[in-house]
């Protein structure tokens, strides 16, 4: 060990005051190491192959529609698994910090800005997850079906994506308030939830079933994976903004609420 | 002596339990104060309140003479209930973190840092791999960001085995003559005994005791006088 002189030279350094930037730059370090990078990585490789083996033997496929049968599975549990993926990213990200928050709840500036900035750095996660399960696609449609096939991937990755972030700040404000049990009770009830209104009415009340509602008529499936009859009136893609809109509110509501229990929050 | 900590009448309850009743302390700039207690005595709550991390019921405190406001945190740095480390990541890697946080440049804290507390050789071990002592040294490396007039050490000698506190003990000492006031708990007499220049006792949330530890000796012996002086409160004998 050395000594500490000169070490109080220059009293007052600490600004307490990082910016969203920064704030999002630190909990992508943090997240480099752990769970959710693991699962970025690892979820778009893990549907797209073992599904494209499953389109190829499936009847449909073997009568020469292997691409539309894989697009649309993938993309079905794209859309369903989107609950839980936001869970198992919320859940393990504050369950990582829960020893570290005792450090940084000590420093001036506001705690929500933590809230806030976790959540765009797992947001940027899912993004980097959304753009491997594209380029995968992509190349398959490409070489299934040509470039109008591939040119249908980046839509039909990233607008359940988009659907999916208000669900994601949902887990990351239960994880904070109530725990990583409640987080991860979130995403099982989501995903089956996703699997079974995401199509009907209800599906609209449940945020949860938002990114398999998109994947619906951009994929022309059912939530139960069967397709869509010619004509159906869920082909329609006029309620993906919506979806997009109303998944931007509920992340601001769920990051509110989150942010007020987090600077009251005492440890 | 210019104070670093003023606290007054600070309660606290949880519930129907009044984890603080009435604590009152002084800690000067620059020396190495000890708060001592046995176990549930208001110890914790005393530092989390100090670090931020609780709202006092009532009473006041005062940092470097000006009330405590959320900004009063820019001079503190702390370390309560333990170290606080992210297990995946490094020594340099939590500095670096940190720094960026509190706006402070990250190499300059990580290579002041890591010398200061021992664990330049070790900077780019994950955390995880460290022994207990090591996480408490890069904790109060990371405590130590921006150079704090206060620091706040909640226990830093527990789980510590012998080699581990002496270097606890010279690293506060060398913390305190670079001119931070180092404020410390702890239920262990002799570690405080070796390394304090004054303490304060509080019992059951309550301030018994405040000056030179010389002064809560009885016939010379400390333990036998912190022992009277904590079973005189406990059976209610002022």
């Amino acid at each position: 060990m050395t000594t500490a002189e000169s070490h109080h030279a220059a009293p007052g350094a600490v600004r307490d005051a990082p910016s969203l930037r920064t704030v999002v730059a630190v909990e992508l370090v943090k997240l480099r190491r752990g769970f959710p990078l693991w699962l970025s990585t690892v979820l778009p490789p893990v549907l797209v192959l073992p599904l494209g083996l499953i389109a190829a033997v499936s009847p449909e496929g073997r009568g020469g529609d292997v691409w539309g049968v894989w697009f649309g599975v993938t993309l079905m549990f794209w859309g369903i698994f989107h609950p839980m993926g936001a869970a198992l990213y919320a859940a393990m990200s504050v369950r990582t910090d829960l020893a570290s928050r005792r450090l940084v709840y000590t420093y001036a500036f506001p705690r929500h800005r933590l809230l806030v900035g976790r959540f765009l750095a797992l947001l940027v996660l899912g993004l980097g997850s959304a753009a491997l399960l594209t380029v995968l696609l992509a190349a398959a449609g490409l070489l299934l079906a040509g470039p109008a096939a591939a040119a249908e991937a980046p839509v039909g990755v990233a607008v359940p994506w988009l659907a999916g972030a208000g669900t994601l700040a949902l887990c990351l404000a239960a994880a904070e308030r109530w725990g990583t049990g409640a987080c991860a009770a979130v995403g099982v009830a989501g995903m089956m939830l996703a699997a079974t209104v995401a199509d009907t009415a209800a599906g609209w009340f449940i945020p949860m079933a938002w990114p398999m509602r998109a994947v619906v008529p951009l994929a022309g499936i059912h939530a139960n994976g069967v397709p869509l009859e010619p004509g159906d009136p869920l082909f329609t893609l006029a309620p993906l903004p919506v979806l997009a809109v109303l998944s931007l509110v509920l992340s601001a509501a769920a990051l509110a609420a989150g942010a007020r229990h987090v600077n009251r929050k005492e440890l | 002596m210019p104070s670093a900590l003023r606290v007054r009448a600070l309660t606290k309850n949880y519930g129907s339990t009044a984890a603080l009743q009435g604590v009152d302390l002084d800690v000067a700039e620059g020396e190495v104060y000890g708060l001592l207690g046995p176990n549930g005595a208001g110890k914790t709550t005393v530092m989390k309140a100090v670090a931020g991390l609780l709202r006092p019921d009532s009473g006041t405190l005062e940092v470097a003479g000006r009330p405590f406001t959320r900004d009063s945190l820019r001079g503190i740095g702390a370390l309560i209930d333990g170290p606080g480390l992210w297990p995946r990541m490094d020594a340099r890697q939590h500095l670096r973190a940190h720094a960026r946080l509190r706006g402070v440049d990250p190499d300059r804290a990580a290579a002041d840092l890591l010398p200061l507390v021992g664990l330049d050789q070790v900077a780019d071990r994950r955390s995880s791999a460290y022994s207990l002592g090591m996480r408490w040294r890069l904790g109060i490396a990371i405590a130590m960001i921006g150079s704090p007039r206060l620091l706040v050490l909640d226990e830093p000698t527990n789980g510590l085995d012998p080699i581990g506190m002496r270097e606890m003990r010279a690293l506060l000492r060398r913390l305190a003559e670079s001119g931070a006031t180092v404020f410390v708990s702890s239920h262990q007499l002799d570690q405080i005994a070796r390394t304090c220049d004054r303490v304060g006792v509080i019992v059951h949330g309550r301030t018994r005791y405040e000056g030179a530890l010389s002064g809560l000796a009885r016939d010379g012996d400390l333990e036998a006088g912190f022992f009277s002086l904590v079973e005189r409160t406990s059976s209610g004998v002022r």
